[in-house]
Formats: C-alpha cells, structure tokens, sequence
C-alpha cells in the first residue's frame, strides 16, 4: 500500500512537472497566457530554460564593441575596437577562455535591446499608457539597463591595457552591428554588409579588474 | 499498477547514469579550470558584472546564487574552490547523494552570477543536474562502489531509491525530447529555416564560425539546403525514433553527429560535448556491459597479435 501511493506520487509529480515545462517553452498560446504568472513562478529560476536555440531567426549578426575614453585635460582617444582579436583568437584556438569570454561583448549589447514576449504581443490590443504599465510591471527596462551597465564594465575592463588609467576621467561605447550579407546577394561582389553603429553616452570610468 | 510497482523496484541504466555523472563532472572541472585565471573577471565581486546591481537582480528574480551572499573578495575564492572542489568529488563519485546535492547549488550559483556567457548547454546540464540528485549515479566507476567492494557490502536499493532513480533518469530523457521538440518547432517557425538558409546565416557570425568551413559549406547551396532541413528533421524525429530499440540507435547516431558537426564547425565544442554526455543516458546496462565485453575481446586481440608478431619478429633477426 505504502509503494502504491508512493508511486503515485511520484508519477503525478513527474507529470506535473513535465506539462508545466511543455507550457512554459512552448511559444505564447491561450494556456500561457492564462497561466503565465502561475507557470513561470513553478519554473524559475530553478527549472528556467530556452530552447529557441538559432530559431526561429538564427542570429547572423557581428557585432564589435569599440571604447573611447576622455582624460582629465578633456582630450579623446582613438575608438578601439576590443572584439576583431577576440573573435580571430577563438577562432584559432577554441580550447581557451575566450570561446566563451567571445560572448560577453554581444550578449551584453543584446540584453540592452532584449524585447519582452508578452508586451510585444499585446502591443496593437492594448492601450498605450497601459501596455507603459504592464512593460513596467515585467521589469524588461530595468533589465536593458542591467545590460547596458555590464557593457560599460566590460569596455572599461580594458582601459587599463590600452590607456594611462590615471587620466582617464571617462568612457564611452560603441557598437558596430554589422548585419550578413542576404543568401541571395552572396556571390555579389558589390554588395556590402549593411552597417549600425550605435553610440552610448559618456560615462564616469570606474575600475574594473582586467580580463 | 503491480506490474509498474515491480517495473519501478529495479533501477535501470545505471551504467549510463555513472558515465553522464563523470562527463558532467569533466565539463565542470573544464569550465572552473580554462576560467581560472579569469575566475575574478567573471564572476567576482570587482569583476564585469557590478556586485549590487547582480545582487538586485537576484531580489527582482526571486533567484538565489552564493556568490551574492558577500561581497568580500575572500569569501568569493571560497566559494570559487568550494566549486572547483565540489566538481572533482562529484567527477570521482564520492559520498554519492550529499556531493550531487552542494555540486548542484555550486553550479546553479555560479552560472546566476553571469549569465552572459552561459549557453543552452549550460542550461540543460544544470536542470539534469538536479534531476540526477534523484538518481543513483555512483554505482559504477566511483569511490563509493569501490568503498563498497572493499567492505564487500550489497548494494541495497530499497523501493523509494530505485523508484526515484528510475523516475529521474527518465525526467532526464523527457528533458531531452522537450528540448529537441521545442528547438525543431522555433525553427519550423522560421523563415529562413523554411526555405533552406538558415546555416548560411548562422555561419556568417565571426563570433563562432570558422572561415575555413564557412567557405566550404558556402559553395554549395545543395549543402546548405541539406544541412538545414536535415537539422530540423533530425531534431524532430528524435522523441518518436525513442520508442524502438533498432531506431534509438539510429537517432543517436543523428544527433551525435549532428553535435559534432556544431562543435567543430560552430566551435560550441563544451556545448556539444555536454549533449553527447546526456545521451549517455539512453542506453541500457544491457548494451553497455556488451559494448564493454566487445572492446575488451579487441583489446585482447590487439594484444595478442601484438606479442605474436614481436615473437615472429624475434626468430625472424635470429635466423
């Protein structure tokens, strides 16, 4: 009797923890978004998962994180760019740090830009001012912030080897996204890969150790 | 219900579970020892990612992680090596259940502190990893089983341990057909992944691809179109080719080879690895302690022949 009930403890756990991942991976449908305050309290953070791995748009996007930093006597350095020797050093030898340290620069920047599911989703159904209160509710530019935080940490990690910390008063980024070139244009020799730059302000420098 | 009571009383795949307890355990030492020098970089409290604003994110995310406990640099080392020490013991099997439980939250802890340069990889092995708290991963190839044997006591398995064991190992494999199902119909989804150019685009990213196959695979778009529609069908067909034994073996060797294929191209080698370590966990005692016996009589072989021919080789210069 006692292996009985608890087999069936067992099972009816498993099964309830295997519908609730279903649901929580699965794309927005009328059950997540009934239950989705319930289902992602179930599983984060000890179960949180994403499996949109290069899906459904594969990213095909460089991008190429550039600091420029202000001295105290207000002159500004040359932009350097922190990601052409990383990307060319993982790519010789991937047995190293950098095939993952290869990942801070462009997740950061990403975290930066990371749209919420659901507010994009309610975007044409709900007002304005209410869609401003559920995208406050659900934290997302809070966490864009977070992101663009860890991107200026990590380009002032770099200061140390590149400049004269000492009159170093501030910092800025840039971000080169640099986007493929379309299958179908890919044996043109005219075609150039279309370019963004965006630029973030000047910000205080603040020491952060060396990678 | 008597018949499953009498199914669930024998742990199954132990074999299995103690090899993907051992890979696990090498990937964690890798990923503590390639980082080591970087250990404060990435993860401390002067590092990349500023200590207070990581600690107001755990608050935001009901998430917990160790490392936001202090943020003295001493007690960040401390839980650092306790990491570093938890992953060898979990590797060798020592103190089975305790170890897997402090490696767990060790791990869960230091992939919160910095998330940036985690990947799915990552991500599975952790919710494996707290499936196979459940199960019994150091019967074989362990300190424990050799502490056993030494002692010479029995394995006692009681009904709540084999139960437990049998229901995580399977959670384990439900993880994987979710994950592959799940991957399979984002990409469906997709536009290039429908008509055909989804590698094409993937392998234009500096970030990971290698030049060197990115201008082999681009000059063929039948390589292309094939790659592509091949992964998505070797992804979706894995949970249905589970059911038979002759087609388990068939989908294993697709999505092997499919891992390999990423991990040498794409260079997400640790991710690759790391799915190859799980699928470890699909096959039986039955064709591991077979696969063993056929190595072993190879090696033999080897040997054999070798000491043969060293004896043909022998009357051959004394002659």
């Amino acid at each position: 009797m006692g292996k009985k009930l608890f087999a069936l403890f067992l099972i009816t756990a498993f099964c309830f923890h295997f519908i609730m991942t279903a649901i929580y991976v699965l794309p927005l449908n009328p059950v997540k978004a009934k239950g989705g305050i319930l289902i992602n309290s179930y599983m984060q953070p000890l179960f949180e998962q994403n499996w949109q791995l290069f899906a459904p748009d594969p990213l095909s996007n460089d991008f190429y994180i550039y600091l420029q930093v202000e001295n105290k006597d207000g002159s500004h350095s040359d932009w350097f760019d922190l990601s052409t020797t990383l990307y060319k050093e993982n790519q010789k030898n991937r047995i190293s740090p950098n095939n993952r340290m290869v990942r801070l620069g462009p997740s950061s920047f990403l975290q930066t830009l990371r749209v919420d599911e659901t507010v994009e989703k309610l975007k044409e159904k709900v007002p304005e001012d209410k869609l401003k209160s559920i995208e406050k509710k659900r934290g997302n530019e809070e966490f864009q912030q977070y992101g663009i935080d860890i991107l200026y940490r990590y380009a002032s990690s770099y200061v140390v080897k590149l400049f004269n910390e000492e009159d170093v008063e501030r910092v800025r980024v840039r971000v080169l996204v640099e986007e493929a070139i379309p299958f179908s244009k890919k044996r043109d020799p005219n075609v150039e890969s279309k370019k963004t730059y965006t630029t973030f302000d000047w910000e205080k420098y603040v020491k952060v150790l060396t990678p | 219900m008597n018949q499953f009571i009498q199914l669930l009383s024998k742990p199954y795949i132990t074999i299995g579970a103690s090899l993907t307890r051992i890979g696990f355990g090498l990937l964690l030492l890798y990923f503590y020892g390639i980082h080591y020098a970087q250990r404060g970089y990435l993860w401390g409290p002067n590092g990349v990612i500023d200590f207070e604003l990581f600690q107001s994110t755990m608050i935001d995310y009901n998430s917990f992680s160790l490392y936001g406990l202090s943020a003295s640099p001493l007690f960040f080392e401390i839980i650092f090596h306790l990491g570093l020490i938890f992953a060898f013991l979990y590797t060798i099997g020592f103190k089975g259940r305790f170890t897997s439980i402090v490696n767990f939250i060790l791990v869960f802890s230091i992939h919160e502190r910095n998330h940036l340069i985690l990947d799915g990889g990552d991500n599975v092995m952790r919710i494996i990893l707290f499936y196979l708290i459940f199960a019994q991963t150091t019967r074989f190839f362990s300190v424990d089983s050799y502490r056993r044997q030494i002692t010479d006591r029995e394995v006692k398995t009681s009904f709540v341990s084999s139960s437990l064991h049998n229901l995580a190992i399977l959670a384990a494999v439900m993880q994987l057909c979710i994950m592959y199902l799940n991957s399979a119909l984002y990409k469906v989804m997709g536009e290039v992944w429908q008509n055909g150019t989804a590698v094409y685009y993937t392998l234009q990213v500096e970030e990971y691809s290698l030049p060197f196959f990115r201008n082999i695979i681009n000059s063929s778009d039948l390589i292309i179109a094939l790659v592509t529609y091949g992964t998505v069908i070797v992804q979706i067909s894995f949970p249905f080719l589970l059911f038979n034994k002759r087609t388990k073996y068939f989908s294993l060797i697709l999505v092997v080879g499919m891992h390999i294929g990423i991990g040498i191209v794409m260079g997400l080698f640790t991710f690759s690895i790391t799915m190859i370590v799980i699928d470890l966990l699909l096959i039986s005692n039955k064709d591991y302690i077979k696969a063993f016996s056929f190595i072993r009589s190879k090696i033999k072989n080897i040997k054999f022949s070798k000491k043969r021919s060293s004896k043909d080789e022998g009357t051959v210069s004394e002659g």
